[in-house]
């Protein structure tokens, strides 16, 4: 019985995309769920809309598509967000990213003379090669390492800071906190989050 | 005055102590008995193998809390960069997989990725000596015993009755609890012990190098019975737990719980005449490795290793000239994995029989030959023989020894199965095709040991060749592929030089230093984590005073720079000159016995982005023990 009415409660959740809303001082907090399973795949997500706009490959056809469109504010593929802005967008939209140092709970309005980062290409070697991606330095989490560099083995998630993303339009902030990265069975790529406006 | 500065005061204190009363050993203990060279009893001077042997007394003396801090003590050039996929030990050069390591001559299941072996599960406190031999033993152990062969000899009971609890707490919370009890009668002999380890771990808020917090359990137990002088019977059991949590601000899900459990059962006949001295054993040794899913709070079977082993052995000794051990050996290894086998849940085993025989002749007094060699037919890649040939010398108080050996290492299950698609990003498959490794040891030593004085040099050179490597490819669809193949070869040389001393009756000085040069014959780069010098020292004062001795101990471990790779780059370490303090004292209450033990490790704060070390650390134990 427990189990089904979680099962019926992770359904609605994916279903509606966003729920929970609770009155915060400051904004209204809503909680929000993107499939990031595919490594290849963004999914793009409305923050003034509070729910999924659509999604993309990571191609130059899909990238050039969305790149085209001012109704998503960022996205996730993995651990990695791209926002509306830089080298992502290619009719000038104004999102970008902040990373604050506040808890969630205590930030409550943008920074004085806070600067907002756009995207840009990021170029990385890995076990597959070298691969160059436009996206954010912002990530869904971040990894424990070692005094080294190197990553902690088996992974150690550990929660991104809080971030203040700007709308595509330039025109409103959103503090984001990313909860989830891994879900209940270990698998990762079920990102949750919560954000309000500020 | 915090407790840093009481342990700091007590130390310096109690080194200006004169030593007193009871007069503590006076001499190098070099008739104390050693096995793993000839799988018989042997002193350690007329061990045909050049043996390092670590006492209990000698890890108590140092304050020692697990079975790798006393590797570390006493093994030069010893890398561990422990994470949660074990102890990832490497001894010049070579990882786990080409190091065995037994417990009381029985081999530890190699669990995880690069062959790991998790030491954690031997007690510390179980250990009676801790022997090891360098070089190709396969003649004798079979696989694996390519670069070293470290044995650990587990106390027997020695009293009627005995019984205790120890307790240690050092620096981050670390507990280590243990309570026994053992028992010595005429015909029956029984010891059990539980224990708890744990601890909170070090940088789990993001900032330095970090262990996870963990919470072990576990326990030994020994039960054995002499039916008559000539027949006997043992039953022995080992089980360990251990969970390692996720820090505070961790997403993760699930975090790592593994059980460990080993049973073994023996039996020995020794005939009228001491001539023949038979001994069956069967070995069960299995490794369980969990996810506990967090929100769930239940537990889901991911990988198992297990191991069995049967053997029977025979020592024959027809004349004072002769001795030859000889013996047949089953074994039987087994891997069950959810993902990395395939993507089903999947089992897969490999077996083997063996035949094996040492002889050691004496035709002069003094002048020892041993040969011996090992047949394997190994089921899934077929037969391989390990010959070994070695000249022993005694002149007075000197040995000289002479050897060549081979060694063998069986492709291990993943090696040859792995079918793993690590969700996407790569993928791993084994090769059933793969053959054997084959090592090749000579070596050359010659040893003094005097009363006062102890000192041994011994050159050698490992040939290890079919290598078994992994390779990559990059696939149509540009993944990553990985794929293993006998390949690569690798040649070790070098020389360890041991120094003992013994000056004005108390002070115990003993130092070790190992020159190894480990290359890749491929890139005629050195071997990932091998240390070219490396060297241990320790300086021991031992007295008494009110009711029992006393030692104060200050001891080091140096290493040169070690080159290393992280995130794409190279670079090397900073020189390792690590030191430690400890002092220990005992207090006879009667029959009784009172052990206090005071340790600040890491002296210098010594600090390595490669050296998963928090930094300066104390420890404070007590033991108690009742007769």
């Amino acid at each position: 019985m427990k189990k089904s009415i979680l099962i019926i409660a992770t359904l609605a959740s994916l279903a509606l995309l966003s729920c929970n809303k609770t009155e915060q001082p400051g904004g209204e907090t809503s909680e929000a769920y993107i499939d990031a399973t595919s490594k290849t795949t963004w999914t793009y997500f409305s923050l003034s809309e509070g729910k999924v706009t659509g999604t993309g490959e990571e191609n130059e056809t899909d990238n050039a598509i969305w790149a085209t469109r001012t109704d998503w504010d960022f996205a996730v593929c993995r651990y990695n967000v791209r926002t509306n802005s830089g080298k992502a967008t290619s009719v000038g939209a104004k999102g970008g990213v902040y990373v604050s140092s506040e808890s969630f709970d205590e930030l409550k309005s943008v920074p004085k003379g806070a600067t907002f980062e756009a995207d840009d290409v990021v170029t990385s070697s890995g076990m597959s090669g070298t691969t160059s991606v436009v996206q954010s330095s912002a990530t869904v989490i971040t990894f424990m390492t070692n005094d080294d560099g190197s990553k902690v083995m088996p992974p150690v998630y550990l929660k991104a800071p809080v971030y203040i993303f700007r709308s595509a339009d330039g025109k409103k902030h959103f503090k984001v906190e990313f909860t989830q990265y891994q879900n209940e069975d270990k698998v990762t790529g079920h990102v949750k989050f919560k954000f309000a406006g500020i | 005055m915090d407790f840093r500065e009481i342990a700091l005061t007590l130390l310096i204190a109690l080194v200006a102590l004169p030593a007193l009363a009871q007069e503590p050993d006076s001499t190098l203990k070099l008739d104390a008995i050693v096995v793993t060279g000839t799988r018989t009893e042997k002193r350690l001077s007329e061990s045909p193998v050049l043996t390092t042997v670590v006492t209990s007394r000698e890890v108590e003396k140092a304050g020692a809390t697990s079975f790798l801090e006393a590797l570390e003590d006493n093994i030069p050039g010893i890398v561990s960069q422990p994470n949660g996929m074990g102890n990832n030990l490497r001894i010049k050069g070579l990882n786990s997989r080409y190091i065995l390591f037994l417990v009381d001559g029985e081999r530890l299941v190699s669990e995880g990725a690069g062959g790991n072996v998790n030491l954690d599960q031997i007690d510390v406190n179980s250990i009676k000596r801790v022997e090891i031999i360098n070089g190709a033993a396969s003649a004798l152990y079979g696989s694996n015993a390519v670069g070293a062969v470290i044995n650990i000899i587990t106390r027997e009971p020695e009293d009627k009755f005995r019984a205790g609890c120890d307790i240690k707490y050092q620096s981050y919370n670390t507990l280590n609890a243990r309570i026994f009890a053992e028992s010595r009668l005429e015909r029956l002999q029984t010891q059990t012990s539980v224990y708890r380890n744990s601890s909170d771990g070090f940088g789990g808020d993001g900032s330095g190098a970090y262990a996870a917090r963990y919470a072990d359990y576990g326990g030994n137990l020994k039960f054995g019975y002499k039916f008559t002088d000539q027949i006997d019977a043992n039953v022995t059991g080992r089980y360990f737990r251990h969970e390692s949590f996720n820090p505070a601000s961790s997403l993760n899900t699930t975090h790592p719980l593994t059980h460990t459990l080993s049973a073994g059962v023996n039996g020995g006949y020794v005939s009228a005449d001491c001539k023949y001295r038979l001994r069956a054993s069967v070995n069960f040794d299995k490794y369980f490795d969990l996810d506990w899913y967090e929100s769930r709070s239940e537990s889901k079977l991911a990988n198992t290793a297990s191991y069995i082993s049967a053997r029977i052995l025979n020592t024959f000794n027809p004349s004072g000239k002769w001795e030859i051990v000889g013996g047949a050996e089953y074994n039987h290894e087994e891997n069950y994995a959810t993902k990395t086998l395939g993507p089903e849940a999947t089992t897969k085993a490999l077996n083997d029989v063996n035949l094996f025989a040492q002889a050691q002749w004496t035709p002069l007094a003094g002048f020892d030959i041993i040969g011996g060699a090992r047949y394997t037919r190994n089921f899934q890649f077929g037969s391989v023989l390990t010959p070994k040939l070695s000249l022993m010398y005694r002149l007075n108080d000197f040995t000289f020894r002479a050897g060549t050996g081979t060694a063998f290492r069986a492709p291990s299950i993943k090696e040859l199965y792995y079918n793993f698609d690590h969700q996407g990003m790569f993928w791993v498959y084994g090769n059933p095709d793969l053959q054997a490794e084959h090592g090749l040891y000579n070596s050359l030593s010659a040893e003094y040991s005097g009363a006062h004085f102890y000192s041994s040099v011994s050159a050698y050179r490992n040939d290890i060749r079919n290598k078994i490597t992994q390779y990559e490819v990059v696939n149509t669809l540009g993944g990553l592929e990985k794929y293993y193949k006998n390949v690569s070869s690798a040649s070790i040389s070098g020389v360890d030089l041991n120094l003992s001393l013994i000056l004005w009756k108390h002070l115990f000085l003993k130092g070790s230093y190992s020159f190894c040069d480990a290359r890749d014959n491929d890139t005629g780069e050195q071997l990932s984590g091998n240390v070219k010098h490396s060297g241990t020292v320790a300086a021991t004062w031992n007295g008494s005073f009110f009711h029992g001795p006393y030692s104060v101990q200050l001891a080091a471990r140096f290493t040169s720079p070690r080159p290393y790779e992280s995130v794409g780059e190279k670079a090397n370490s900073k020189p390792y000159n690590i030191w430690k303090a400890a002092f220990t004292k005992q207090f006879n209450i009667g029959r009784n016995l009172l052990e206090i033990t005071l340790k600040c490790d890491n002296l210098f704060n010594f600090h390595d982005p490669t050296f998963i070390n928090p930094g300066r650390q104390y420890l404070a134990g007590i033991r108690y023990t009742f007769k």
